[in-house]
């Protein structure tokens, strides 16, 4: 008898929707202006799966430390969570690559360092691509994963549209083959629209998160705007930030 | 002045002194003794030709004579051209510890330098050049080998930086007094020895390595094209790869079918 699998976001009623709609291995897309929650969604997704499986959460407008008091300000334990900080790697690989390409480049460069049996140029004075490293992290598992990358923003700066696609459709082939899913988040205003209608193409369902303002009051409003194979799931749904996390009526 | 005595070696009468022998005995006889030194050679030829086996050959030959040489590869790891060395029975590995023969990755020098990108800006290749200028004094090299300059000048797509490019590596290859082979990658079509054309022009010398069909088998040939200051037959002659070097013998045109 297989497990259950977890939950996608930890929100009763948007999960009831989702779960029964989705395949065994899913990629959703998370989409919202700044400021509407989605960085805060994209954790709760994260801490949804824990206890079920390896759980990855890439920030990259946010130190591991930062995301870590987020979960225990909400009582969640980040310890199962898989924090990397994907900004501060690429930012510090780039500045120790620059650095040692300004000194190479201001002494000028031995012979032996270049020669056959020269040491090997040290690690960290090439800037991973984010792709490859995405794609090491979750090509050999074979068991359900949850991923989380908040966001796509350094991918899609880093990279190039087609790179960031690719990867989407990679990552949503393996989640397919092994079980589990990823959550992918992504910041419209700042996307090329034929990248976001892409993503929207690929990922099998999108939720996109707005602030709406009634009043003096703002509260999240989620938009349950594709679901694959299920035209019937979309929906809006009124949200609210509660000391356990975000909740939804609809 | 009295016409230079018949014999194997015309060269002698000039003095060896000023002629690289390149180790391939019969390329040497055409040659008159060999490339004369200070020269810049393009081996030109499509792909599997033997223009990196005849390099190393070259190199390999000098190092033996104590002449320092300088390998920059730009299109395989240096470990790979020792792995191809090791098929010539001449090779010692001592060669390559005593800094008689050194091999150097040019992708290398690109990553250390941060020019690993597609285009090169020229500042960019200004780096690069003073790089090899500093490769040259500190090797003390005489012989060098650049495999090859297509890939190298595929960084540079402008016309204008190329020729510029192309005129500052002669002068310092010139300045540095070293007898150079630079390796040309051509298509397998006829006329050209080089991708861009610019090549051609800062050359002494053009050794054309290729293909000819005879009885059905594919035959590699080589033909010296130009050698400055040489009088040389441009016949074409047959060439073997064995493992005590090339070698050469006429190729009978009568027997052969079109060129590759
Ligand atoms: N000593 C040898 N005996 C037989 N074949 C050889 C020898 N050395 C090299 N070869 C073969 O000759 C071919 C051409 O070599 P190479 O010099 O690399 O050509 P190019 O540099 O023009 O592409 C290769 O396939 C190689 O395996
Ligand atoms: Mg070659």
């Amino acid at each position: 008898m297989k497990e259950r699998p977890p939950p996608v976001f930890g929100i009763p009623e948007l999960d009831a929707v989702l779960g029964p709609a989705l395949p065994a291995g899913w990629l959703g897309l998370l989409t919202g202006s700044p400021g509407s929650g989605t960085h805060l969604l994209a954790k709760q997704a994260a801490h949804a799966a824990a206890g079920s499986g390896p759980v990855l959460y890439y920030a990259t407008h946010e130190s591991a430390a930062e995301v870590t008091r987020v979960f225990e300000s909400f009582g969640w334990d980040p310890l199962p969570i898989t924090i990397a900080d994907l900004g501060r790697e690429l930012h510090q690989e780039q500045l120790d690559r620059d650095i040692a390409v300004g000194r190479a480049r201001a002494r000028g460069l031995a012979l032996a360092e270049a020669a056959l049996g020269a040491p090997a140029v040290p690690s960290g004075a090439y800037p991973p691509s984010l792709a490859g490293r995405l794609l090491t992290d979750v090509a050999p598992r074979d068991a359900p994963f949850r991923l989380v990358l908040d966001s796509l923003d350094l991918l899609l700066e880093r990279g190039s549209a087609e790179e960031t696609t690719r990867v989407a459709r990679q990552i949503r082939h393996q989640a397919l083959a092994v079980g589990g899913g990823a959550l992918l988040v992504l910041h419209p205003a700042v996307t090329e629209p034929r990248t976001v209608a892409l993503l929207e193409v690929i990922a099998d369902f999108v939720v996109h998160l707005d602030l709406v303002e009634d009043g003096t009051q703002f509260y999240p409003s989620f938009l349950l705007r594709k679901v694959r194979n299920h035209p019937e799931c979309a929906r809006r749904f009124r949200g609210s930030v509660t000391g356990r996390g975000m909740e939804a009526q609809f | 002045m009295a016409p230079p005595e018949p014999g194997p070696h015309p060269a002698t009468a000039r003095g060896p002194r000023d002629r690289c022998s390149t180790g391939i005995e019969a390329l040497d006889n055409i040659l008159e003794g060999g490339i004369p030194r200070g020269s810049t050679v393009l081996v030109a030829g499509s792909v599997g030709t033997g223009k990196t086996t005849l390099s190393l050959e070259f190199l390999l030959h000098g190092a033996e004579r104590g002449e320092r040489s300088l390998f920059l590869s730009v299109t395989e790891p240096a470990a790979k051209l020792v792995e191809n060395m090791r098929s010539f029975e001449f090779f010692r590995e001592e060669l390559l510890g005593t800094g008689m023969l050194t091999l150097v990755d040019i992708p290398v020098v690109y990553e250390r330098l941060g020019l690993d990108h597609e285009e090169m800006r020229p500042d960019e290749i200004r780096i690069f050049l003073a790089t090899l200028d500093a490769f040259l004094t500190e090797s003390r090299a005489r012989r060098v080998v650049l495999d090859s300059l297509t890939s190298l000048a595929y960084r540079i797509q402008r016309e204008e930086r190329i020729r510029d490019f192309m005129l500052r590596l002669s002068e310092i290859l010139t300045a540095h007094g070293c007898t150079t082979l630079l390796v040309s990658e051509i298509g397998p079509q006829p006329g050209r020895y080089s991708l861009r054309g610019v090549e051609e022009a800062i050359v002494d010398g053009v050794l054309l390595l290729g293909n000819a069909r005879r009885h059905g088998d594919i035959l590699r040939v080589l033909q010296v094209i130009k050698m400055r200051g040489t009088p040389h037959s441009r016949a074409q002659y047959v060439v073997e790869m064995t493992p005590i070097g090339l070698l050469l013998a006429p190729h009978f045109q009568g027997e052969s079918g079109p060129e590759e």
